[in-house]
């Protein structure tokens, strides 16, 4: 499985590579309309960019693949998701899982549902209640999707049961007022929160800390952050929570992606460790004027 | 009793504030109100806007962030009105409509504005999650993504080729800035992400207290011109426009809620360290 | 094997447009990019009425068996029914409408009402986790009210009382916007640049087929 997977990788980025420069073959062909097409020559950097970023990344799996496999930190909430599941069972109450208020065509509402698979898992296993309430009919199916397969996986597709993920509304607010609903009547013993999340983020957390249960949460939007540090018991900040689905799978190809991560920030943190040198050194000593042309190479 | 004060009931809180916001917003009082750089910024940013151009505005907020944002579109509205600049409003969310409608009329009869010759508002258009299902478009063809005028009661929906304001407009050449009014997604970031980065129009707004550290970047690298945050942006604008309106008022509500939270939490520390002490 | 592959070739195409359509402009691809984004949003726009369905199965059934607190799932399935009954009589933007004043007297109050409760939600948080417990803690509580005075004009007043001929830069006005100028960009630029990447490592596996828990993994 693991060569077919990494073939299909390579085989699907040189179709991309061949489609993108027979487009731009042709796209520069055309003489009538030449100047509006093309190469979009002001995102030639990002594309270089992007294609470190890929290249960088498949090595890092590739040697993750081959080698020992990467050492990723803790992270305590990750570590805390089989303690707080198994709280849960204990207490005999459910588990809720909220994948955010976005679509599924959000990353983060992707990332939400890899670790919901793995909540699953747990949950199954433990005979433990999962129940989800979602804003978007397609995130309801995906996820419940995700669900069956997470149960037959733990060997207990008899307990799956598909109305505990369920839709609520379109609405932002009145998800979270059913969900608060939820955490009040159920007394569910263990809230994840993982996903895309917006002013409701706070009503969610300080409802569930009323009812005294566990709280994982996890969002790249930072701006809500602070509520759920403050809120919950455990939060995964940004990449972490984008890093969840490798840390609780443990496989290796992906404990090498995070890997890679890591050096393409080492990358971008020499960059701008150079470029603040180079422009001071550039403004400061006129000699060295030149060096500022540096900044110049990262602008957009 | 330490131990008591520690673990405060929350309802004793919830109590607490609602006599303190009931108070402060039935007896406001007129707090001294400091311009900051990057509302003046704003500020400077419209008075700089030639009398007589377009410019677009977006109402992207809803009635949840009314309060916080409401007022300062209301206090830039009458300072565009003030100086002749003709307004095309829209919306990206859905909740925004009825709002959007209301604001516009009602500042423009104020104004003295002449709908269709002053003023328009288009409504609501879905742009999917990100809003680029109509800020992207607007950059090629805004008649393609605005073909007809919002339907009013009264008053049937037609071309918007047929609109006075509309008529030589075809893309983001035709406005001298986006001002948009946003607290959430889709928002100022995205108009900055598509139509300022692809279509180089300038770009400021208001946005809800909690999104600005997120525009913070945006605003210190000169890409945001301006930004006026919460409702003490809105109460600074409305100062710089010389009156006192809704940001005001809950300018002060506001303030007399930090400072209780602040005592909460200066109480909840001492009993932390006075039970310490005692273990 | 097929039904995985074809789902991940599908995504890999959909992703490899709009991808290539960043970087290249040729009008084949653009009208690519519309048609599929068009596709798109008409299919989550049919998504929301698998929802409804979804939402008056579960709710019919809580009604049927007269499980606890049915007689909230009643109330649910009777609002659905009306608001989505005058809504489509009537449609969803006209004036004057019942939907229109439904709109502007239930939902706009309820929804400003559900906002709001993030005040009182605000206080208590802070009460309980604002705490010096340690030197971090400590730092945190004293950013957060530094934070807090600069924010409101009554925060300069409160200090200048204390301190009559207070230095400019003691004035929490002063440091709220240093704070916030300085340290909160940088950690935002931080969390924006390491989340991005984290995005894209992710968007590149889930379009390589490589993560493929979002539609049940293995």
């Amino acid at each position: 499985m693991k060569h077919r997977n990494w073939i299909s990788v390579v085989i699907l980025l040189l179709v991309f590579v061949f489609a993108f420069s027979l487009a731009a073959f042709a796209a520069n062909g055309n003489s009538g309309e030449a100047a509006a097409q093309g190469f979009r020559k002001e995102n030639a950097k990002v594309f270089v960019f992007m294609i470190l970023i890929i290249a960088v990344f498949i090595w890092s799996s590739a040697a993750a693949m081959k080698g020992k496999k990467p050492y990723i930190r803790r992270i305590a909430g990750l570590q805390a998701v089989e303690e707080a599941v198994g709280r849960a069972t204990e207490m005999g109450k459910p588990v809720l899982f909220v994948a955010g208020v976005e679509d599924v065509d959000n990353v983060q509402t992707l990332a939400g549902l890899s670790v919901l698979s793995h909540i699953a898992e747990k949950c199954a296993r433990y005979d433990t209640p999962l129940l989800m309430p979602n804003r978007y009919g397609v995130t309801m199916i995906t996820a419940q999707e995700v669900v069956k397969e997470s149960y037959l996986r733990a060997g207990r597709p008899d307990a799956y049961k598909q109305d505990n993920i369920y839709f609520v509304s379109s609405d932002q607010f009145a998800l979270v007022a059913h969900t608060d609903g939820l955490m009040v009547r159920e007394e569910t013993a263990a809230n994840f929160y993982m996903g895309s999340f917006y002013a409701e983020s706070l009503i969610l957390a300080e409802t569930g800390s009323t009812t005294g249960a566990i709280q994982i949460a996890g969002t790249a939007n930072a701006h809500q952050l602070p509520f759920f540090v403050a809120a919950c018991d455990y939060t995964l900040i940004g990449e972490e929570f984008y890093a969840a689905s490798a840390y609780l799978s443990q496989d290796p190809k992906l404990l090498g992606g995070i890997r890679g991560q890591d050096i393409i920030k080492v990358f971008i943190m020499a960059s701008i460790l150079i470029g603040i040198i180079c422009v001071t050194l550039g403004d400061a000593v006129p000699a060295l004027a030149g060096l500022k042309s540096f900044a110049g190479l990262f602008k957009i | 009793m330490i131990e008591k004060i520690s673990k405060m009931d929350r309802r004793i809180i919830f109590v607490l504030i609602t006599i303190a916001l009931t108070v402060s917003l039935i007896y406001s009082v007129d707090l001294p109100i400091k311009i900051s750089p990057p509302v003046k910024t704003m500020y400077d940013t419209i008075e700089n806007i030639p009398e007589g151009s377009r410019i677009l505005f977006s109402f992207d907020y809803g009635p949840s962030t009314e309060p916080e944002v409401g007022g300062t579109a209301e206090a830039v509205l009458r300072h565009l009105f003030k100086r002749n600049i003709k307004v095309v409003a829209i919306t990206l969310w859905d909740e925004g409509e009825s709002i959007g409608d209301e604001v516009t009329e009602r500042i423009a009869k104020e104004m003295g504005k002449k709908e269709e010759e002053d003023w328009i508002y288009l409504g609501f258009k879905f742009g999917g999650p990100t809003g680029s299902g109509v800020i992207e478009p607007m950059g090629t063809d805004f008649h393609k993504v605005f073909p007809v005028t919002r339907k009013k009661e009264g008053k049937p929906s037609k071309s918007t080729n047929d609109v006075p304001i509309l008529q030589d407009v075809n893309n983001y050449d035709a406005f001298k800035a986006v001002i948009s009014f946003s607290a959430g997604v889709p928002g100022i970031k995205e108009y900055l992400q598509m139509a300022n980065s692809r279509y180089k129009i300038p770009v400021t707004g208001a946005c809800s207290k909690v999104t600005t550290p997120e525009l913070m970047p945006l605003l210190n690298s000169g890409q945001l011109s301006g930004l006026a945050a919460g409702v003490i942006g809105g109460a600074e604008y409305e100062k710089l426009m010389n009156y006192k309106g809704k940001a005001h008022k809950f300018a002060f509500a506001q303030s007399v809620v930090h400072i209780i939270i602040i005592g909460l939490i200066v109480l909840g520390n001492i009993m932390f360290f006075l039970s310490k002490k005692r273990s | 094997m097929i039904q995985r592959q074809i789902p991940i070739f599908l995504a890999f195409l959909g992703g490899a447009i709009m991808l290539l359509d960043y970087f290249i402009a040729h009008p084949y691809l653009a009208w690519l990019r519309e048609n599929l984004t068009n596709w798109a949003r008409i299919g989550f726009t049919f998504a929301l009425f698998l929802g409804i369905i979804n939402l008056v199965q579960v709710n019919l059934k809580k009604v049927a068996r007269q499980s606890a607190g049915w007689g909230y799932n009643a109330v649910l399935l009777i609002c659905v029914m009306v608001t989505m009954g005058f809504g489509f009589v009537q449609g969803p933007t006209e004036d004057g409408t019942i939907y229109k004043w439904m709109f502007n007297n239930i939902y706009r109050h309820c929804t400003a009402t559900m906002f709001g409760l993030l005040a009182f939600f605000i206080a208590s948080a802070a009460f309980r986790a604002f705490r010096a417990k340690n030197v971090e803690a400590t730092l945190l509580l004293v950013t957060a009210i530094v934070v807090m005075l600069g924010n409101v004009p009554l925060g300069d007043i409160f200090v200048q009382n204390i301190l009559p001929s207070a230095p400019k830069w003691l004035l929490p006005s002063y440091l709220q916007t240093k704070i916030m100028e300085i340290f909160v960009t940088a950690g935002q630029r931080a969390i924006l640049i390491a989340a991005a990447i984290g995005l894209v490592a992710v968007s590149m596996k889930i379009l390589a087929g490589i993560d493929r828990s979002y539609f049940g993994g293995d």
